[in-house]
């Protein structure tokens, strides 16, 4: 083989060692790219044909280090995290509109609103006292529809973010489907296919915060997808997903409308969820307490005779007090408010406090003071059905930040596992590039000897 | 362990938010002075602050219903007190025109009934805050008043005015003092003078043969003025009304009792359950303070160390 061997050998180790430096370049480079796995030069020997001594080194792979046990559980914890979280998130709007535990509360408008009776129950013909009932009535009906508008808004922008993640899920699942593509064709044709690896990777982690995957990597290399048992995507086709209304219910299908993924996790099912139980059950809860009141509240005034009560044979001629609910509104019988657009005049008279014909008896309004105390819905006063609803309420926030908080703690130990894994090292790298540059300087040296030794033998010549 | 350079920032900025979320919430607590300032705060006192809240708005309310009602029935108690005075002067009279002595000048004694019968009439009119004491739940119409029309007493065979009333005064005010006391806090006019004749049927029958209070003084003044002594029935009856004005002032002396002891009791309730509100909400400053300055110092230690350590690798030595 003689000298030229050793140029052969030189030569070849001079251009793996550049190589394995451009590999470690490119790591540092990508040292603050959170999607990144970093890449680690396999050294191989030539393989030898009969000869003895070897004929150097080679490139064997430039491998990507990533574990994929860890990417799984990372993604089954992306999910629940980005469900807690957003829960948590839309529960902490929720719980500000109730504006508990202050004097502009509802909890202590109703108080007000009972007690405003009892007031005038001490002097039944008091115009002031009168027109503090309507007062109170205002503020009360006023923060059951703020709260109630407040909720039907969250609902709204549920609704919209909806549909913001679904457009977000199936361009990701496009992506997925054309970088299967590419990787499988990289494979087929002996490429890299580091880069498109992390892209794909990067795509399915995003994939897991928007809903309950779990991926299959099939022997080409192509990731298969399905969300929560609906097929997603593989190398050669990918689903679309859209949201149905259904009953004031979000429901989400495909766009054929013949499948729907059981959602479990991820900010879809947070979403659709608290759009369709959640935030409707509060609803429905500010409801019942609003028609209780109504009707509880009518009733009693009904049997009770307003100012104008001549006679105790004129039966008593209260009127409702409350004339409608519906979706938040709570309207005040225009006969005792008056109305500004049908210009009817308030009347405060007309408010029934007396159960005889006399001004000064105030018994009815006690009546319906007491109506505070009465166990109207369920066996709970109205104030203790509140009090629940609204503890429901920091209830589920609380379990929210709880899980929001526990699910972080999982990931963080995954993603510091994972860094520590993937994650690129400047200590490492830098010690690598001594490595490969003395490497690199003692093959030329390598080349520099063996001209010498060429010269040598030519000046003997 | 192989440790990577993001690895650090990561923990050390999740350390370092950890410790910043501490230190907002505790800044939070100490600038609103309250712990529980949305229910997720703490469901469980949540719901107890909800419930005292409504028992203390409660509390102010029955406060101030008896601090109104006991104004009125303060008026009542004096009005009564005055009533008693008038009652007892006329006894006094009644008894002085018995002496032989006065025989001959009865009739002065009856211009003397006649303004202690305006005199008491006007006091069973007494108003408080527009409303008329003893006219039991019509706060608007003149209770008592002298007939419009004149009829015959047939003991004197005159002309005579007897009084009547306007309303039916039989109306009990109520008032709720404490969630399950309703109290009743007026004296009607029915209970102190009696059932008079009424001016509301119609036509109206002026009678001056009734037993209250009015028209038996109506009955002596006529007789005085006819040189006649009064009867023993009436002098009866009045000493009996001097009676029951004495026993109603009992009543409503303990109705007063009872206001007082319920204030204080409420007051007493009002201070308890205020107390147990703030242990609920309030924060205790000291601690929260100490807190404040212990996650401080946390949070400069690991600025401190994190500038030592971050800005470090191989790079620095080569």
């Amino acid at each position: 083989m003689g000298l030229s061997g050793v140029f052969n050998i030189a030569s070849r180790s001079l251009g793996v060692y550049q190589q394995a430096l451009n590999v470690t370049s490119n790591n540092v480079a990508n040292s603050n790219n959170a999607d990144y796995a970093r890449q680690k030069v396999i050294l191989g020997s030539e393989i030898t044909n009969g000869s003895e001594w070897g004929t150097g080194v080679k490139i064997e792979d430039v491998q990507r280090v990533k574990n994929n046990l860890l990417d799984t559980q990372i993604r089954s914890y992306n999910d629940k995290y980005s469900d807690a979280s957003k829960r948590a998130e839309v529960l902490g709007q929720v719980e500000a509109l109730y504006s508990e535990p202050s004097d502009q509360g509802l909890s202590s408008l109703i108080t007000q609103f009972f007690n405003s009776w009892d007031q005038l129950a001490v002097t039944p013909n008091s115009t002031s006292l009168r027109s503090n009932v309507v007062e109170a009535s205002k503020r009360m009906t006023t923060k059951i529809q703020s709260a109630y508008e407040g909720l039907t808004q969250i609902k709204d922008d549920l609704l919209s973010q909806t549909n913001l993640k679904l457009q977000e899920l199936n361009t990701t699942l496009k992506n997925v489907q054309t970088l299967n593509k590419q990787i499988a064709s990289a494979k087929a044709s002996n490429q890299s296919s580091n880069t498109l690896m992390d892209s794909r990777d990067k795509a399915i982690d995003s994939l897991s915060t928007i809903a309950n995957i779990s991926v299959n990597y099939d022997q080409n290399g192509s990731a298969n997808i399905s969300i929560g048992g609906v097929f997603a995507v593989d190398s050669s086709s990918s689903t679309q997903f859209k949201a149905v209304n259904e009953n004031g219910k979000i429901v989400i299908s495909n766009m054929e409308g013949t499948s729907r993924p059981a959602l479990k996790g991820g900010e879809l099912f947070a979403l659709t969820d608290m759009y369709s139980n959640t935030i409707t059950g509060y609803q429905t809860g500010l409801d019942t307490i609003a028609s209780t009141i109504m009707t509880q509240v009518n009733q009693v005034h009904k049997q009770g005779y307003d100012m104008s009560a001549t006679s105790v044979a004129t039966m008593p001629n209260g009127v409702d007090f409350f004339s409608a609910y519906s979706n938040g509104t709570l309207q005040i019988n225009e006969n005792i408010v008056g109305n500004t657009s049908t210009g009817k005049q308030a009347d405060l008279n007309k408010i029934a406090v007396s159960i005889s014909n006399q001004n000064g008896n105030g018994t009815n309004a006690i009546n319906i003071a007491t109506l505070a105390n009465t166990k109207a819905i369920n066996g709970q006063t109205i104030g203790d059905y509140y009090s629940t609803m609204v503890t429901g309420i920091g209830t589920e926030k609380q379990l929210s930040d709880q899980n929001t908080a526990s699910n972080k703690l999982v990931l963080d130990q995954f993603n510091a596992q994972k860094t520590s894994y993937s994650g690129v090292s400047i200590d490492e790298e830098m010690t690598n590039v001594i490595k490969f540059q003395r490497s690199y300087d003692a093959s030329a040296k390598l080349i520099k000897v063996a001209d010498e030794l060429l010269q040598t033998l030519m000046q003997m010549v | 362990m192989r440790i990577s350079d993001t690895m650090l920032t990561n923990s050390f900025l999740l350390n370092m938010n950890n410790t910043k979320e501490l230190l907002q919430t505790t800044q939070r607590q100490i600038a609103t002075g309250s712990k529980l300032n949305k229910p997720s705060d703490s469901p469980s006192a949540m719901s107890r602050a909800l419930r005292l809240q409504t028992q203390i708005s409660n509390g102010d309310m029955f406060v101030q219903n008896i601090a109104n009602s006991r104004a009125s029935l303060q008026t009542t108690v004096s009005t009564m007190e005055s009533v008693q005075t008038e009652v007892q002067n006329i006894s006094i009279l009644l008894t002085n025109a018995n002496n032989p002595v006065n025989k001959d000048n009865l009739s002065s004694f009856a211009d003397r009934i006649d303004m202690s019968l305006k005199s008491l009439l006007d006091l069973a009119n007494t108003q408080f805050d527009g409303k008329y004491v003893f006219g039991g739940t019509d706060f608007t119409t003149k209770p008592y008043d002298f007939s419009a029309t004149t009829v015959l007493n047939t003991s004197t065979n005159q002309q005579t005015t007897p009084v009547m009333q306007n309303v039916s005064t039989d109306g009990i005010q109520n008032v709720r003092i404490s969630t399950n006391i309703i109290q009743k806090v007026n004296i009607t006019g029915s209970e102190l003078f009696g059932n008079l004749p009424s001016s509301n049927v119609n036509p109206p029958v002026p009678d001056v043969t009734k037993t209250d209070i009015f028209n038996t003084l109506v009955r002596v003044r006529d007789g005085f003025k006819n040189g006649q002594r009064a009867s023993d029935a009436d002098t009866k009856i009045i000493n009996d009304f001097n009676t029951k004005v004495l026993d109603k002032l009992t009543t409503a002396g303990q109705v007063q009792n009872r206001m007082d002891f319920t204030t204080e009791l409420l007051n007493n309730q009002q201070v308890e359950l205020k107390t147990l509100l703030s242990k609920d909400k309030d924060v205790d400053v000291a601690s929260a303070v100490m807190n404040l300055q212990n996650y401080q110092s946390n949070l400069d230690l690991s600025y401190k160390m994190s500038s030592m350590i971050l800005p470090k690798s191989l790079l620095n030595y080569l």
